[in-house]
């Protein structure tokens, strides 16, 4: 089960990691888009965000 | 982080990064930058910045800290010498968001949270040495 916001904002996801395993991330590759669930892979993950590149 | 990716993947941790950038520009950072030993993941829309909590430091503060970072001598080379590079950190700063704060987050291989630190401001960075701390506490 998902609830998003009216924004479209994940505000609960089911089953196990949080609400943030939803959202939608870009890749290099225009025709590529994943979750951070997908990135992780199954993988203990350290995930940075950053402020901005350069 | 590029530095120290050995110490952290030897805890058996993966490492990904996450910019508020879309795909094409962080292709683009890659191709003057790079390469990086993780890969960077785009958020333009900063729904996942803003949804997990990361915080939008005030313009007027930013500027102000940059400002006296720079007459203080504490901020400096910054700005790439290279030229390209150059080229790109001044495009960067005129069309990303720079307000944005970054942060550090810690999974277990199913995906639970188990560590973050939110960034309170641009010098408020987890220091790698407590990450580490942390990865080899799990």
């Amino acid at each position: 089960m998902l609830i998003l916001s009216l924004e479209g904002e994940v505000i609960y996801s089911e089953g196990k990691g949080g609400f943030e395993m939803d959202y939608i991330l870009e890749t290099t590759d225009p025709e590529k888009s994943l979750t951070l669930k997908t990135a992780i892979q199954g993988k203990p993950t350290m995930v940075v965000f950053v402020r901005h590149l350069g | 982080m590029r530095k120290r990716i050995t110490e952290v993947e030897s805890t058996g941790y993966q490492v990904i990064a996450v910019a508020p950038s879309k795909g094409s520009f962080i292709k683009q950072f890659v191709d003057q930058f790079g390469p990086f030993p993780f890969p960077i993941l785009g958020d333009p829309s900063r729904q996942a910045y803003r949804g997990m909590g990361h915080k939008t430091m005030p313009k007027w503060k930013l500027l102000a800290k940059a400002g006296f970072g720079f007459v203080t001598g504490q901020v400096k080379d910054f700005i790439p010498k290279d030229g390209k590079q150059k080229e790109f950190v001044m495009k960067s700063m005129k069309t990303q968001d720079v307000y944005i704060q970054g942060g550090t987050w810690l999974y277990s291989a199913d995906g639970e949270l188990l560590w973050k630190h939110i960034d309170e401001s641009p010098e408020d960075h987890a220091k790698i040495a407590e990450v580490l701390v942390q990865m080899k506490k799990r």
